[in-house]
């Protein structure tokens, strides 16, 4: 059941990175990008990861999503050709075809009962709580730093 | 259905189409969405071997990518930003002025 | 303790007042600095007599003080000191030296008082005493050098003092250039020294000299020549000194007649002991000294320029002492180059004072010539009346001054028993009162209708002018007297004066000033006429036998080719290979440039490229 859930969610992800590949307008990616963070975040909690899905979807699918969509909003309208120069567009489609070729080769590999999911999300994330707080604070400390320091940044650019 | 495949194959899948995003496309703002999807594909494939064998380090690592990734995606928009008001146009082919 | 502060104040006195001069007199009181400039000659007068007569009573142990202050240079086996000799040859020279400069200095006061560039003269002038005292007490030949560059710069330097002048320029240049050609001899004499016996240091070197091979002291007494003659302005590199009278009159007077010029003798003298091993340099040096003093002699005859003739006097008179070297009558040369001080300086003293008499304002106004005077003795009584004694002087006529000295170089020719040396060092003594005399008939004298004659306004100069003038001719005309001290501080006999000699010189002398009445006063156009009927001779009179055109063709060939090279040649060779490379690698960096023509993408896939490749090398391979 997980397993299926797991496989439709990445399959879901593949999908929409393969739209946003292909829409004329920035705004269009966006949303496709949106479309993935979202079922990157549902595959995490069906990995055994809920508080890190939940992470996923308030800071990608929440924060970042809405700054992209800002400066999607301020930036000129793009809409003809939305190809790096002198590139050929069967570049993209090699791109989209790479990766289901992957998919397919996995899944002919892949064989027998579905690997039973890890069965121990509290204590596995109770612990990273730990880690984080405990012996990894320097490096929380900093990341927190970083986010700080950012959201200066573009208070700042806001300003001028 | 091994779901550690599953995973691996989704995340890399996700990873080379953004990576085929990051260099085909030549807005900036495209390109950092290439950038997101990238890093979150990388993150997906931590996560699930983390999960797996119930390492919590990789969970936190994990966690302080979002954060970093997060405020790198700050930066990078509020510099695109910057770009369009000065230059008017943000893309990658019209920047390539080392200045200051 | 007497004697080390008289010799401490050599040296201390010059610096300090150049020191002075330069960081306390030039910015805040320029017309003043030549005060503390009479100052220091005045201390240094005063301590080097007081050493000479030191010396002269033999209360010095051995009749030489030497110090050295300290190690300068060292290396393997050899050593350089810096240190003081103080004997019998540097003292007497440098009472000589220190009395005539503090004169001199005296009179420069007085003469460049108008001129813009007061405190810079000064500064310069008291820069040679400087050098030149230094030069006089070096205890070794390579300090000896230092000081040797040190007034050659001063040369150069004042010599050009008046750069706003084309003429002053290229003369700096041309004594500059030609004394390079005598430096370096000099340099490399001292290089073969040094390499032979690893020291400079005159006492150690003239105590060692078996010790070198015959060529090698042959080389080196032949490069001390060669040194002395550019800086003595000898024969072959006579050329640069009359050009020198560029240069404003004290100058000519202190450096290029009285002191600096001599510093080539005073050179051979301090090297006698080396030049006595080898024969054939010193007859070089008779031979070239008596060419010299023969050829500047007849040149000096016929030059109308009042600063010129005394020029080629001055050439004529080193002459006379380089042969007094070269026939190894030491003492004769030192006592012609004292005596020659005094006298050649009063000279250009005087004739300093007819430039200033004669032009409203000095700046730029070097010399005048025998066509813009005449008739002046009415007028400058006092300045006549010096050159009389002077000219008296020159000419060897008892018993004023140069009738001892000149008479002490015949001596010594006259002993090498080779009668046409004698008869030609005769003839020299009888030119130089030739040339002399007819100087001073047509300055002072007459009244010639091809000559403006006195001006109105001409006058004597100042007091401070003067008195210099005044007491170089009492030296001039006493000087002679110091023979026999100067012989005893030497430590050689003084020749006995024999009457054959004696009369001889006097005769020749006395017949040079009467051929030179004759030709100017019993008939008074003569000077102009033979001009007018052989402009062929005066042509080639006034080109120095040929020599100067033939130094002038050498000089532009070398500068042709000089062009040459540096012109065409080196664009062809060394810019062409130079610009080649550049272009190489700018080539080389547009081609490369493509792969970093700023795009951003691109980057983006070389980086994507070289991660599949480490991914897959690390795949395949591990």
């Amino acid at each position: 059941m997980a397993a299926t859930a797991l496989a439709i969610c990445g399959g879901c992800a593949v999908l929409f990175a393969a739209f946003a590949l292909f829409q004329r307008t920035l705004y269009g990616s966006a949303l496709c990008l949106l479309a993935v963070l979202l079922q990157v975040g549902a595959a995490y909690f069906l990995i055994g990861a809920p508080l890190l899905g939940l992470i996923q979807v308030l800071v990608y699918a929440g924060a970042v999503m809405v700054l992209l969509v800002v400066a999607v909003m301020s930036s000129p309208p793009q809409l003809n050709e939305p190809w790096a120069g002198g590139t050929a567009k069967w570049l993209a489609w090699l791109a989209v075809l790479a990766p289901a070729a992957e998919l397919l080769s996995l899944l002919r590999a892949a064989s027998g009962a579905p690997a039973a999911l890890q069965r121990a999300p509290a204590a596995l994330e109770r612990q990273m709580a730990f880690l984080l707080f405990g012996p990894y604070a320097p490096l929380t400390e900093i990341a927190g730093l970083l986010v700080l320091v950012a959201a200066l940044s573009i208070l700042r650019e806001s300003h001028e | 259905m091994n779901s550690s495949l599953l995973v691996w194959g989704a995340s890399g899948s996700l990873f080379i189409l953004g990576a085929a995003f990051l260099v085909l496309r030549r807005q900036l703002i495209a390109m950092i969405i290439g950038l997101e999807l990238m890093i979150n594909a990388a993150n997906l494939n931590i996560v699930a071997y983390a999960a797996r064998r119930g390492d919590a380090a990789g969970l936190a690592a994990a966690m302080l990518v979002i954060a970093a990734a997060a405020a790198e995606a700050v930066v990078g928009l509020s510099l695109i930003l910057n770009l369009l008001r000065e230059e008017g146009a943000a893309e990658s082919d019209r920047i390539r002025e080392l200045s200051g | 303790m007497m004697n080390a502060c008289a010799v401490g104040t050599l040296f201390f006195a010059p610096v300090s007042a150049l020191l002075l001069g330069f960081f306390v007199f030039r910015p805040y009181w320029p017309r003043k600095t030549h005060w503390p400039m009479l100052a220091s000659c005045a201390a240094v007068t005063v301590a080097s007599i007081h050493l000479a007569v030191q010396i002269h009573d033999g209360r010095i142990a051995g009749g030489s003080w030497e110090l050295t202050a300290y190690r300068w240079a060292c290396a393997g086996s050899w050593r350089v000191d810096f240190g003081v000799l103080v004997d019998g040859l540097s003292i007497s020279v440098l009472g000589m030296v220190s009395l005539v400069s503090t004169l001199i200095h005296v009179y420069a006061a007085g003469y460049m008082a108008e001129d813009p560039s007061f405190c810079r003269f000064f500064l310069y002038f008291h820069f040679f005493f400087l050098s030149m005292v230094g030069l006089l007490v070096s205890n070794n030949y390579l300090q000896m050098y230092v000081f040797w560059e040190g007034v050659g710069l001063a040369s150069y330097l004042l010599i050009g003092f008046w750069y706003e002048k084309e003429a002053a320029r290229a003369a700096a240049w041309k004594a500059f250039l030609t004394n390079r050609i005598g430096d370096v001899a000099f340099m490399l004499a001292v290089f073969l020294l040094l390499r032979g016996l690893g020291t400079a240091r005159f006492s150690e070197v003239f105590q060692r000299l078996p010790e070198l091979s015959s060529s090698t002291l042959t080389a080196a007494a032949f490069l001390l020549f060669c040194g002395a003659a550019a800086k003595s302005a000898q024969f072959p590199l006579h050329v640069w000194l009359p050009d020198a009278m560029e240069g404003p009159t004290p100058v000519s007077a202190l450096m290029h007649a009285a002191t600096m010029v001599t510093a080539g003798v005073f050179l051979l003298a301090r090297s006698m002991p080396i030049l006595e091993e080898v024969p054939g340099v010193l007859a070089a040096a008779a031979l070239i000294g008596l060419l010299t003093s023969l050829g500047a002699a007849a040149i000096g005859a016929m030059k109308r320029d009042l600063k010129r003739v005394l020029a080629y006097s001055t050439i004529s008179q080193l002459g006379l002492m380089v042969l007094a070297i070269g026939t190894g009558n030491l003492f004769g040369a030192v006592f012609q180059l004292i005596t020659h001080g005094f006298f050649k300086a009063l000279l250009f003293l005087c004739a300093g004072s007819v430039i200033y008499s004669m032009h409203d304002s000095l700046s730029g106004a070097t010399t005048v010539t025998v066509d813009d005077a005449g008739g002046l003795s009415k007028q400058l009584p006092v300045t006549s009346g010096a050159f009389l004694i002077a000219a008296l002087a020159l000419s060897g006529i008892p018993p004023l001054a140069g009738f001892f000295s000149k008479d002490a170089i015949l001596e010594g020719v006259f002993a090498t028993g080779s009668k046409a040396l004698s008869v030609l060092a005769l003839l020299a003594a009888a030119g130089s009162s030739f040339y002399i005399f007819r100087l001073l008939f047509l300055t002072f004298l007459g009244d010639r209708p091809e000559q403006r004659g006195p001006r109105a306004h001409a006058h004597e100069p100042g007091f401070r002018m003067k008195v210099p003038v005044l007491a170089l001719a009492v030296f001039s005309a006493a000087a002679g007297s110091l023979g026999e001290p100067i012989a005893k501080v030497l430590g050689k006999e003084a020749p006995h004066l024999s009457l054959v000699v004696s009369a001889a010189g006097f005769a020749f002398a006395g017949l040079g000033i009467l051929a030179a009445y004759w030709a100017t006063m019993l008939r008074p156009g003569f000077d102009w006429a033979w001009r007018r009927a052989q402009p062929e001779l005066e042509r080639i009179l006034d080109d120095d036998f040929g020599w100067q055109s033939f130094t002038a063709a050498l000089a532009r060939g070398v500068l042709g080719f000089a062009k040459l090279l540096a012109g065409p040649w080196e664009r062809k060779t060394w810019d062409a290979f130079t610009e080649a490379l550049a272009d190489t690698f700018v080539g080389l960096g547009e081609g490369l440039s493509f792969f970093s023509r700023g795009a951003l993408n691109d980057y983006l896939w070389w980086m994507i490229l070289g991660a599949a490749a480490l991914a897959s090398t690390v795949v395949l391979c591990f």
